[in-house]
Order: structure tokens, then C-alpha cells, then sequence
């Protein structure tokens, strides 16, 4: 269908003043910045030398998930438990409370903490409505992203300030008075910025102490420098309040666990020419956990309490060069050096900081042998003042017969260095008696020959993309040797390296855009477990979903995802049962005063309640319905 | 002796003729470029390697010559090649009203908005323009994107003539053009969102609002967003982020307006009209098309395709 011309509104524009200059040849041999950049670029995953999967932004809209974490419900093998109304734990293959086996990324910036492992999700100062996309690595990649990412990276990428100019209000309200805001404003022309500031609140579980408010701001901001220069700073910063400990907890009695986190980052990128690109990075992130926390017991002095703070730090720089080696071929080398300080003297027991360094150097080259032959190698060689030193390679070749269809056979070594938690705890506090004297609890000791865990990879992937029919597909089997694994032996009040396991799985998604508003996305991924841990199937079996989205009529969108994973006994212990929940949306988008405007109802649990992560009664989770209203303007 | 001296008596006046007989006299090609050197020398020097009448050409940079040698050139049976919009608005604004002008390189929009004199037949005034004809981008779309039917466009009033063009084209060839009018920079971003979620590639047209320079980035950041490719117009956008595009070089527009020139004659004046190049160059972005899952056909058949040369 051809639009008409309104010759009123031609009218109308030419008679604005046009201040703009008149159009020259300039505008046809000008050289503009390269945009798209190697680093920009979302890696074809027909190319890359592991199985991955892209989040993007169709996907997280139709989902109709809030929390950060509920969106890896969408990534084949991936595992996501909700232990209360604000802390998840989001694994693939090794499940447990606070799941520490894969590297976390946000633009290039490691979330990783250095005191506990894993990702405290609430504490992201991060909105899901900044979310560009996120790029998922089912398997191992150390070689690339270094130490911790022993099954799996998640590499979320935020939205460019050109990407979202303009100002933009969002409002959710709901179940469990749940309340987000946010009011975000972008721009700028040499100097792009996008600014956002939230404010979350929710009762969380109705019959657990978990309800959690507070602000959030971040700021991105990018600045042309000219002659293919450019930097980019970000900064962001979360706090607030969570509700903690339980009225039946003895040693933790109810109370608040206050936050503080917070980043800055920059991002210098110069584009040098002939495909080649310079990248250099710093960045520091910062997270404090207080709690003073009541302790109520016959026997122990009343309105005693004790501090359970938790800080950690990290200071990160890298610099990487991305070399285009004629038509063929790429290369990208590089190194960081990183600075990580845990403090705590309810953990550690001492009141200095714990500080571990680490270093590394990597490559990785991409080299076409023939039109039909892809090679990628790589390697990553760190050294950790906890890990020790260690390379970490990885080879893959694919065999690509044609544009649609890549095979691929990939060999890994993929490591996860101790964090301060498990090598150096001393979890350890003094009560005072009520008789007098007092009484020692210790939960956990140090162990400073705790070693890194590794994980042998080797699998076949295939990816199959069909464009004309709007079809793509992705598959691997893998068996992962992993050796060393760190967890408390049974008896004993320290970690060590309690086991050696061997995962023989498969995992594969096909994405079907049916239509330009319409979309299948399924999910499957089966486990296999033989490990001399004390709860050998620690993740479930199976893991599936199904996420559809359709659009009925102009500006309507139903959409509705259904998710599953089998029961089973997670690493530290915990029962999750069979998990089966359904989720449907309905957006609505219209115009208001001549503002794009969008108002959606989720309805979560539709298919009624489901225990989330073991099955307490607590945890069973029922119908909750949200309202969402977002307007641009 | 004698005889011999006046051979060189003749010779001796033919060169003092010849010395003080201005440059400016008739039947003389004059290339004047708008700058020394990159595109303008290199359209030059195409233009003189393809010229085929005997005539003499020379060349001119405008920082050589001032108003009143313009007028000069312009006040006798020349033809005046001005090569790029700087050379030929100052040869607009200079005409003498005698030479005729074939303007190389200006962009379509800007060739119709020099003023001419009045007394200037409109036939000794014509341009080998530097943006594409209409059906060749739109061939490109097809020969890249066979299963694309949706046009994203976003342009300022400037382009309402190429826009028509386009409605007309599109409608004869079943595409649907999604097209967006913006006035003012920050219409742009709004103009994009409305567009790309309803299109399967968008097409970039040089526009003092809509795309340059300095917007280039915003729009294909965006446009990646969305996962929308880009089909654009010159070299340089291949490399920003496009992932097709048609152009004609310097060279070839230059070449075409040697063609043009080499059938001018100075009696009448008169000119072929208003072409574009007739050689083009087609350019990918491979890296782009991947990333984006755009399977793109081989280079070399689509160029065969489409007629285009490997420049």
C-alpha cells in the first residue's frame, strides 16, 4: 500500500525554515563513521564457535516479564529458581542458591561478585526497558570472556542513547503491590546521552519477610570525538531497602538489609581502518550489603544483634585490538588487569580488606579456510592470586555448505577460579550469654588449598537459518567433563573440591517469525548428570518453554509462555518439584495527544499456583495480574 | 634566407596570437571543479580521458578564477563543466549568458534550484546527477531482499519529487512504501520508530533532516535495533552500516559527462538532457548481513543482475 501525499502537509514542510544546508555531492563521497563496528555487531551464530541465544527486545516485551532474572526462563537450559520476592538464582547446568558457574556480563562489564560468586539480580542497577538485547553462550567460554564462565556467559547489551531519543514514561502496578516507575529522557548529538531513573517497590512472597523498595538511576553517555573516535561513559546507581530474616529465625530476626550499588564505566572505541578497531575499557563496580541483624533466644542477652555487612569492589581495565586480516580472516588480541576487594567481618572475620588481583591475556581468530570451512581458536591465559595461572583454549570448526546450514565441532577448556567465600571464610560470630560468657557460631572455615574448578567441553552444534520463511534453528550435544567442583563436604565447615562430574546433554531453540509482529519460540534442553557429588542430579533433567507472540490487529499484541522443568535436588541441597507456569499478555498501543502510548495487562501463574524454587507452602506461588502503561513522548 | 625568415616572422605572430588570445575563447571546454583534488580531479580526469571531440578542454579549480573570469568564460560559445554545487552555483550566479553548462556530481534536488539567467536556453543547461535513479534502488531491494514488500522511508519535504518517483515505482512493482515526512531533527527518532517496525528494509536517501552526517549513527543504530537493513546510496554508508548500496564514482559520472559533452557543439549550444550516470557500482556489507541473518546473494551475479560494473 502507497501512502498518499498530503499536498497540505508538503505545504507545511516547506514552508518550515530550513536551516540544514543544501545537499551537495558531499553527502554522496563523504565518509561517514563506521557504525555498525565488529564490536557493535551482534555475532552471527551461525559463525561463533559455541551455541548461542539472543534475548532481544521482541522477546522481553512479549515475555511480560519484570525481574531481570525471569528472562532467562527464555534461553534453552537455563534454570531459574525464585527463592523469595527478590533474590532468584539463574543457572545452567550446576543449580543452587547462589549459582556461581558462569560469567555475567552487562556492555562488557563483569557483575561477577568476587565475595559470594554469581549475581545478586536485584541489585542491578539496570532497567529491563534499557535492555538492547541479550546475548546468551550455552556452554563454556573462557577462552573468551575468562575465568567463571565454566557452562555458560550471559552478555546483556543496553540500548544506545540513539537507539531511544526521546523521552519515555513507564508504569507497572500489581499483585504483591508491586509498583516500578521509570522515566527515562535521551539524546544529544555529539554528545548522545540517555538518562534513566527508576523507582521499584513490591510486598514480595505474601507470607515471607521479603518485600524490597528503592530507587535506581543510570546514565549513558557517548561522546564523538571525531576522526572514528569515540567514548563512552556510563554510570549507575541502585539502593534501597530489603526486608530480611524471618519472626521463627532465632539468629536472624526480621530486618532491613540496606543497599548500595553502584558502577562507572568507560568505553574509549577508535575505528583505525581497514576493519581494524581499538577498544579500551575501565570500569568499578561497587556493592554494600548492611544488616544489623536481631537475634531473639532464651539464652542469649536480650536485643542483642549482630552486623552482617558484606562490601566488594572491583576495578577492571582491558584493551583490545580487532584486526581484519584481509577477506578471510579476523583477529582480536587483548589483556586486562583487575583489582577485586571483598570486606566483611561477619565472613571473613578480620576488618581488612581481602583483595585478589588478576591479569590476562587473550586471543581469538576467525579464519575462513574455504568458502565452506570456518576456524575459530582462541585462548585465554589468566592468572589469579586465588586460581593460580592457567590458559584456557578453544578451538571450533564449521562446516558451512551453504548460507543456511553450519556445522560445527568445538573443543574447549573452561575454568572457575575460587571466590573469597570459599577460599578464605571464617564465618564465625560471638553471642553474649544471658548467664554470662558467651557462645561461638561457626558456620563456615577458611581453606586455602581449594582449587579452580574446570570443565573439558567438547560438542556438535548445528545452525540451521531459513530468512525467507523467517525460520532459524539451533542445536548442540555436549559432553562437559568437569573436575574439581567446589562445594562444603559433608562433615566438614569448609569448601572443597568435593567432586567430578560429567554432563552428557543437548539443548536447541527454533525461532519461527511468522509474521512481522508474530513469533514461536521453543525451547528444549535434557541433562544427564554422573557426578560423585552428594546430590548428583543438581540441575533438572529437562528444561523446556515456549514463548508466542501475535499480533491480531493493528497495535494489538496477545502473547503467552509456557515454562517447564523437571523436579530435582539442587547443589546446596534445596528440592525444587516440577515446575509448569503459564503467562499470558495483552498489549494494547494507541496514540494519546499524539503520543505513542501502550497499555498491556500479564497475567502470571495463569494456570495456576506453582512452588517456586522447593517447595515450601511459602513458595507456591498463585495468579498475578499486572497492569503495564508505558508512553513515549 | 629571406624565405626562412619569414616562416619565422609567421611563426612569431601565430604565438603572440595564440599568447594573448584568451583562454576564454569559443568552443572550449571548461572543467571547473569545486575543489582541487579527491573526487573533482578524479571526475576530471575521466571526463578528459573519455572526451571524444577535438576540442580543447581545460581545467580549472574555482579558487583560480574569480567573478569576472566566470563571466567571461560564460559570455562566449564555451561549454563550462562545473564539477560539483560549489562550481555551479558560482557559474549560475556569473553566467554570462552565452555558454552552455553541464553541471557534474550535484544531486538532483539541488541542480533544480540554480537559477539560471533568463535569457539562457534551458537546452544549453543540463547535469549528470550523483544520486541513482529510482528503479535501479529499487531493483537493488529486490535482487538482495526477494522476499522484502515493505519500504521503510523517512525524508524532509526536499525529497518529495524523488518520493514520488518512488510511490510510483514501488506501486508498479507491488512494493508498499512506508513512508514518514519529518521537518525537523528531532522528528527523526519518532519518524523511525513509527516506520521500522513496519518495514523490511528501509532506504536512505541523502536529506538535510532526515539523513547526513550527522544523524548517521542515531538512524543506523536504530535502524540495527530493529534489525531492519539498510539499502543506501553511496560508498561510505556500505561501510558505516549498510548493508546494500548503489552509487556511481566520480569516474563514472565523470565518463558519462564526457559522452554528453563530446556531442555539444558550439553553434547551437544545445544539450543532451539531464541524465544520470549510465554506469553504477553495487557495494555489501557482509559483516552487517550476517550479523543480521541476511543471506545476500553473490556480488558478482547481482551486479550482473543489475547491470552494475565492479568499480
Amino acid at each position: 500500500m502507497v501512502r498518499a501525499i498530503n499536498p497540505l502537509l508538503i505545504a507545511l514542510l516547506l514552508a518550515e525554515p530550513c536551516v540544514a544546508k543544501e545537499l551537495s555531492e558531499a553527502d554522496f563521497l563523504g565518509e561517514l563513521p563506521v557504525v555498525l563496528t565488529a564490536s557493535r555487531l551482534a555475532q552471527p551464530t551461525q559463525d561463533a564457535p559455541n551455541a548461542i541465544s539472543v534475548i532481544d527486545r521482541a522477546m522481553i516485551e512479549a515475555s511480560g516479564f519484570m525481574n531481570l532474572a525471569d528472562l532467562f526462563r527464555l534461553v534453552p537450559g537455563f534454570y531459574v529458581g525464585q527463592m523469595n520476592g527478590f533474590n532468584f538464582s539463574v543457572a545452567n547446568a550446576i543449580s543452587s542458591e547462589y549459582a556461581r558457574h558462569m560469567q555475567v556480563l552487562v556492555d562488557g562489564r563483569s557483575i561477577y561478585l568476587p565475595s559470594l560468586g554469581g549475581v545478586r539480580w536485584d541489585n542491578l542497577p539496570l532497567a529491563i526497558a534499557d535492555i538492547d538485547r541479550i546475548e546468551v553462550v550455552r556452554g563454556p567460554d573462557t577462552a573468551s570472556y575468562g575465568a567463571n564462565a565454566l557452562t555458560g556467559v550471559i552478555n546483556i547489551i543496553t540500548l544506545h542513547p540513539a537507539e531511544v531519543e526521546g523521552r519515555m514514561f513507564s508504569a507497572s502496578v500489581g499483585a504483591n503491590k508491586r509498583q516500578d516507575y521509570l522515566f527515562r529522557w535521551a539524546g544529544g548529538e555529539r554528545h548522545k546521552h540517555r538518562v534513566s531513573v527508576a523507582w521499584h517497590q513490591d510486598r514480595g512472597f505474601a507470607a515471607l519477610n521479603d518485600s524490597s523498595h528503592g530507587p535506581a538511576l543510570n546514565y549513558y553517555g557517548d561522546y564523538d570525538l571525531g576522526s572514528g573516535q569515540a567514548l563512552s561513559a556510563q554510570i549507575g546507581y541502585l539502593g534501597g531497602v530489603r526486608d530480611a530474616g524471618a519472626s521463627f529465625s532465632v539468629l536472624s530476626r526480621e530486618h532491613d538489609e540496606r543497599i548500595n550499588s553502584q558502577f562507572q564505566q568507560l568505553d574509549y572505541r577508535k575505528t583505525l581502518g581497514d576493519g581494524r578497531e581499538l577498544l579500551l575499557k575501565v570500569y568499578h563496580n561497587y556493592l554494600l550489603g548492611q544488616e544489623t541483624v536481631p537475634v531473639s533466644h532464651s539464652a542469649v542477652v536480650p536485643g542483642t544483634t549482630y552486623a552482617r555487612d558484606l562490601e566488594s569492589a572491583r576495578w577492571h581495565g582491558e584493551a583490545q585490538l580487532n584486526l581484519a586480516l584481509g577477506e578471510t580472516a579476523r583477529l582480536s588480541l587483548g589483556g586486562y588487569g583487575r583489582r577485586d576487594m571483598v570486606h566483611s567481618e561477619h565472613y571473613f572475620n578480620r576488618d581488612d580488606d581481602l583483595v585478589t588481583w588478576s591479569r590476562g591475556l587473550f586471543t581469538h581468530a576467525e579464519w575462513r579456510l574455504h568458502p565452506h570451512w570456518l576456524l575459530n581458536a582462541g585462548a585465554m591465559w589468566e592468572s589469579h592470586d586465588l586460581g593460580g595461572d592457567a590458559l584456557s583454549p578453544r578451538i571450533a570448526l564449521s562446516w558451512q555448505p551453504d548460507p543456511r546450514h553450519s556445522l560445527r565441532i568445538a573443543v574447549s577448556r573452561a575454568r572457575r577460579n575460587p571466590v573469597q567465600a570459599e577460599a578464605n571464610a571464617d564465618w564465625t560470630f560471638e553471642l553474649p550469654l544471658s548467664g554470662g560468657g558467651t557462645t561461638t557460631i561457626t558456620r563456615l572455615t577458611t581453606n586455602s588449598a581449594v582449587q579452580p574448578e574446570s570443565n573439558l567441553s567438547r560438542e556438535i552444534g548445528y545452525v540451521g537459518t531459513w530468512p525467507e520463511y523467517g525460520l532459524g534453528f539451533d542445536f548442540r550435544l555436549y559432553r562437559d567433563r568437569l573436575s574439581n567442583l567446589i562445594d562444603v563436604q559433608s562433615g566438614t565447615r569448609y569448601m572443597s573440591n568435593v567432586a567430578d562430574s560429567t554432563h552428557h546433554g543437548m539443548d536447541g531453540q527454533l525461532r519461527w517469525r511468522i509474521a512481522p509482529h508474530s513469533f514461536v519460540v521453543l525451547n528444549y534442553a535434557q541433562l544427564h548428570i554422573d557426578s560423585s557429588h552428594a546430590s548428583p542430579q543438581y540441575f533438572p533433567k529437562q528444561v523446556s518453554g515456549v514463548l508466542l507472540s501475535h499480533r491480531f490487529s493493528p497495535g494489538v499484541d496477545v502473547s503467552a509462555g509456557h515454562y517447564r522443568s523437571d523436579a530435582f535436588r539442587s547443589y546446596d541441597n534445596n528440592t525444587p518439584p516440577n515446575y509448569r507456569r503459564t503467562d499470558v499478555r495483552i498489549a494494547k498501543e494507541f496514540k494519546l495527544e499524539g503520543n505513542q502510548a501502550r497499555l498491556a495487562y500479564v497475567l502470571q501463574h495463569a494456570d495456576g499456583a506453582d512452588y517456586e524454587y522447593d517447595s515450601q507452602p511459602e513458595k507456591r506461588v498463585s495468579r498475578q495480574g499486572y497492569i503495564q502503561f508505558q508512553m513515549e513522548f | 634566407m629571406r624565405r626562412r625568415f619569414t616562416m619565422l616572422r609567421v611563426l612569431l605572430i601565430l604565438l603572440t596570437w595564440l599568447a594573448f588570445t584568451p583562454v576564454w575563447a569559443d568552443g572550449v571546454v571548461h572543467l571547473l571543479a569545486s575543489e582541487a583534488g579527491g573526487a573533482y580531479r578524479e571526475a576530471a580526469d575521466a571526463f578528459r580521458a573519455a572526451f571524444a571531440a577535438r576540442r580543447p578542454v581545460k581545467f580549472w579549480t574555482l579558487a583560480e578564477l574569480d567573478n569576472r573570469q566566470i563571466r567571461a568564460l560564460t559570455s562566449e560559445n564555451n561549454l563550462i563543466v562545473p564539477i560539483g554545487l560549489k562550481a555551479a552555483r558560482a557559474v549560475a550566479e556569473q553566467h554570462g549568458g552565452q555558454a552552455a553548462v553541464l553541471t557534474l556530481m550535484i544531486p538532483h534536488v539541488s541542480a533544480e534550484r540554480l537559477v539560471w539567467p533568463a535569457n539562457l536556453p534551458r537546452r544549453k543547461v543540463s547535469h549528470v546527477h550523483i544520486d541513482q535513479p529510482v528503479s535501479r534502488t529499487l531493483s537493488l531491494v529486490e535482487a538482495v531482499f526477494p522476499r522484502a514488500s515493505r519500504i521503510g522511508l523517512v525524508v524532509s519535504a526536499e525529497n518529495a519529487e524523488a518520493v514520488k518517483g518512488f510511490q510510483q515505482e514501488a506501486a508498479r512493482r507491488h512494493l508498499s512504501l512506508n513512508l514518514e515526512w519529518v521537518a525537523r531533527p528531532e522528528q527523526v527518532a519518532p519518524a523511525l520508530r513509527g516506520v521500522l517496525p513496519e518495514a523490511d528494509v528501509l532506504l536512505l536517501l541523502p536529506d538535510s533532516v532526515a539523513f547526513h552526517a550527522g544523524n548517521a549513527q542515531n538512524v543506523l543504530l536504530t535502524t540495527y535495533r530493529y534489525r531492519v537493513p539498510v539499502v543506501g546510496f553511496s560508498r561510505g554508508l556500505a561501510k558505516a552500516g549498510a548493508v546494500a548500496v548503489v552509487y556511481s564514482s566520480p569516474a563514472q559520472i565523470g565518463r558519462q559527462g564526457a559522452r554528453m559533452a563530446s556531442r555539444w557543439k558550439p553553434e547551437s549550444g544545445d544539450l543532451p538532457a539531464a541524465q544520470h550516470a549510465d554506469n553504477f557500482s553495487i557495494a555489501f556489507n557482509s559483516h552487517v548481513a550476517r550479523s543480521l541473518g541476511v543471506i545476500l546473494p553473490d556480488l558478482g551475479e547481482a551486479r550482473r543482475k543489475l547491470g552494475a560494473v565492479d568499480e
